[in-house]
């Protein structure tokens, strides 16, 4: 997938949602050991442990609340997981002390809504925002189709091609 | 920080404020620092009046594809003029990452 693809999916979703709320994206979440910051200050510490905190995709001040956002274009689960794990973490992020005491509403953006995910995440608490503007429509036609006959023929045929060639 | 150019250096951990004048895309030759390979990838160059240190219009390079990816939409809708932007550089070198907060400007 284009690394560019789900940034853009939640920003335009933010735009279209939140134009004029305070905004975050790409929040690293949790602490950061205090043998760094005493080592190396807070921002050396939080660069150096970088790829050890998970960041969420953004956080969003609506009104009263915090809300905590996840976008995810083909894998709609791992957006209720991420949320659930990212929720607690908030209150251990040394950067968003202030966040720490608004009330939080766990928010899942996805270009379609399979019916078990809607139960799944309604029993968590979630709410779920189905998003889809115009160019997703061919991603997610090719994502539905992946495993089809026809799909796994034309993969076979690439394979074989590179194959041939000795890039495979 | 502005460098004498005129280009915005975002530095690590340092927040960089700054509103949006103008923007456009650009290609710039790169060389791929791990395989040493030349490659050409898009970018955005954006002119901005930086709030932080406050006062001079410089311009930003922006060669992250995640990061111009979160702007992008802002770009081509417009909205970017009622905006106050603050872009955290989070990591250095190979996928170098930021943080990026948006909020409303406050009318003079």
């Amino acid at each position: 997938m284009p690394s560019g693809r789900e940034p853009r999916y939640v920003a335009e979703y933010v735009i279209t949602r939140f134009p004029r709320s305070r905004v975050m994206f790409n929040v690293p979440l949790g602490p950061v050991p205090n043998e760094l910051v005493a080592e190396h200050g807070a921002a050396g510490a939080a660069a150096r442990f970088r790829p050890f905190r998970p960041r969420i995709d953004a956080l969003v001040w609506d009104g009263p609340d915090l809300v905590l956002l996840e976008g995810e274009i083909d894998t709609p689960r791992n957006g209720i997981s991420d949320l659930l794990f990212y929720r607690p973490l908030l209150d251990a992020t040394p950067e968003l002390a202030e966040a720490a005491t608004l009330p939080r509403r766990l928010m899942l953006v996805i270009p379609w809504l399979p019916d078990w995910l809607q139960q799944t995440a309604a029993g968590y608490g979630l709410e779920v925002e189905v998003y889809a503007p115009a160019w997703m429509a061919d991603h997610v036609r090719r994502t539905q189709e992946y495993h089809t006959q026809p799909w796994r023929e034309r993969r076979a045929a690439r394979r074989q091609v590179l194959a041939a060639q000795g890039l495979e | 920080m502005v460098s004498p150019g005129g280009w915005v250096e975002l530095r690590l951990g340092v927040p960089a404020t700054f509103r949006i004048i103008d923007w456009r895309e650009v290609d710039r030759p790169i060389t791929d620092a791990t395989f040493g390979v030349a490659k050409t990838v898009r970018g955005l160059v954006l002119l901005v009046d930086t709030l932080s240190p406050p006062g001079s219009l410089a311009n930003l390079s922006i060669l992250s594809s995640r990061f111009r990816a979160l702007l992008q939409p802002y770009l081509e809708t417009g909205s970017y003029r009622d905006l106050t932007f603050t872009a955290t550089k989070l990591g250095t070198g190979f996928l170098s990452e930021y943080r990026l907060e948006i909020s409303a400007t406050e009318p003079p």
